[in-house]
Parts: structure tokens; C-alpha cells; sequence
């Protein structure tokens, strides 16, 4: 049986309208080599503008770009791969997090794909940045 | 104050708030690499050395890098100005912006491109003998140093 996300589509995309609101607490970037510091490198951008453009290509996502869902660090993470945004294919990873009643959006990864992957509906994402290094 | 996220990097959730002045160097727009010389406190993970960002951090450090960029870029021009005795005027007219534009360099209001603060950060090396190689008098037909080959 094929996996299913464990995060809704449309509570990231909530979250997302909302950090794009304004509201900054709607997200939080755990992993800021593996996404907003990769984003900004692509596009030679500052980090708030690469930290928008995660956020639109997030509402990019639908369901044929999930690829699988996994635990890691003792919650659960789901993977998509998004295709064709300003240019590129991109590996993406995110959970939503509670705290404080409320919840967050866990980008943890946003980045120019390293290795082909494969998605829901059986199409291959190719790799199309190749010049891209991790920004440590 | 303890962190609500854990690390992205390692999953730690002991992250600690740490000032990243003088620690952070990070590549910024066409800046290759600028070292922060501005206060910014970031969530730091010390198991693996991330710094994880809330979802304001990435302008916030946006707003450090410049502000440190700009800091610099002044600097530059006061060791350049004192070491080699020129005016605001006459460095502007060396290395070929306006004077205005200078100017605004030199009180921290307009931030400089990669290639204005890189020329300003050699000549500040050795502001008499590198100066001597920005007259464009000696150049007419390629008075401006930055498009010099």
C-alpha cells in the first residue's frame, strides 16, 4: 500500500499563507545549511528573500510530489519532491510541529536535489543543480 | 531560555542562545563570505554547530550582515582616507563612483556592491602604495579602475 503524508497538504499550506502573512511564528527553519542558506546561494538573495521562496514553493506541493514518510528524531518527517520551480527540481522535507498549543511549520529541508528521486506517482525527478554545495 | 525546536542537523534539542558576532561568516547575496561584526543572537546547537532559525531569523540576520557589510565598507574608507591622506572626493574619483556615492558609504547609509567593498578592503591593506594604483589620470581610456581588465 502506497504511504500518505502524515501532515496534511493543506495545514502546511495554512501555515505557510500565514508566515506569508506576516506571522513568523508560523515556521520555523531547523536546518538552515539544508534550505534557506542553499535557497539564497541559488539565486544570489538575501535570506529573507529565500526564506519567502521556500515558503511559495511549499504551496507548490501536492499530493503526486510526496514521496515517503519517515521517523526521524522521534517524529515523523515528510519528504516531497517538487518539480520545475523557477527552474529547478527540489528535495523538500518538513514536519509541523505543536508548541504552545499551537502549530508550527518545521521546514527542515529546501534544496536543489542531490540525487534523483522518485515520487508518489512513479515519476523520476531529475537532478538539475549540479554546482550546489552544501553552505555549512 | 530553553529552545522549543530541536536541531534540523542532529535532532539535539539542547540548543543554546549564543551572540554569533565574530563567529558567523556566511556567504550573503554576491559576497562570497561576510564575517559578522554585529551583535545577532541565534539559537546555536552545540553537538553539531547549526544555528536553527524561528521563522524571523532569517531577516533578522539579513539585517546584521548588512549593517556588518556597511561597518566595514566604512572602515575601509577611514584607513584609506587617514594612511593615504586623500579626500572623500579624491578616493571616490580613484576607484570611479561619485562622491555622493562615497559619501554614503562612508556614513553607513548605502551598502556597497561586492566589488566596491572588495576594492575598498585592498586598498585598506596598504592604503599609500595600493592607491597609487587607482589614478585614472594615468588611464583616460580606462579611467575606471572596475572595469580595468
Amino acid at each position: 500500500m502506497a504511504q500518505t503524508a502524515k501532515y496534511p497538504l493543506d495545514d502546511v499550506k495554512a501555515l505557510v499563507e500565514e508566515y506569508l502573512a506576516g506571522n513568523r511564528r508560523a515556521a520555523v527553519f531547523s536546518a538552515p545549511p539544508s534550505s534557506v542558506k542553499r535557497v539564497a546561494r541559488v539565486f544570489v538573495c538575501d535570506e529573507g528573500e529565500a526564506a519567502k521562496l521556500i515558503m511559495r514553493g511549499i504551496l507548490k506541493l501536492d499530493d503526486e510530489s510526496f514521496s515517503r514518510a519517515f521517523v526521524q528524531w522521534e517524529m515523523v518527517v515528510d519528504e516531497y519532491g517538487l518539480e520545475s520551480f523557477m527552474g529547478h527540481n527540489w528535495y523538500v522535507k518538513l514536519a509541523i510541529v505543536e508548541e504552545d498549543g499551537g502549530r508550527v511549520l518545521d521546514e527542515i529541508s529546501f534544496h536543489p536535489l542531490d540525487k534523483p528521486m522518485k515520487v508518489a506517482d512513479g515519476r523520476v525527478l531529475g537532478v538539475t543543480w549540479a554546482a550546489d554545495k552544501p553552505n555549512k | 531560555m530553553a529552545a522549543k525546536m530541536r536541531c534540523g542537523e542532529c535532532g539535539n534539542r539542547d540548543l543554546e542562545r549564543r551572540n554569533m558576532k565574530g563567529l558567523m561568516k556566511t556567504p550573503w547575496k554576491d559576497f562570497p563570505t561576510v564575517h559578522l561584526t554585529k551583535d545577532l543572537e541565534l539559537w546555536h546547537c552545540p553537538k553539531c554547530g547549526n544555528t536553527p532559525y524561528e521563522g524571523h531569523d532569517p531577516e533578522r540576520v539579513d539585517e546584521a550582515v548588512e549593517a556588518s557589510i556597511r561597518d566595514q565598507a566604512s572602515q575601509f574608507i577611514d584607513i584609506i582616507r587617514s594612511k593615504a591622506d586623500l579626500s572623500m572626493e579624491e578616493l571616490a574619483r580613484r576607484i570611479g563612483i561619485s562622491r555622493e556615492y562615497m559619501s554614503g558609504i562612508r556614513s553607513q547609509k548605502r551598502t556597497p556592491s561586492f566589488t566596491i567593498w572588495n576594492v575598498l578592503k585592498a586598498i585598506a591593506t596598504d592604503p599609500k602604495a595600493m592607491i597609487e594604483r587607482f589614478d585614472p589620470d594615468l588611464d583616460p581610456a580606462g579611467s575606471n579602475l572596475l572595469l580595468r581588465a
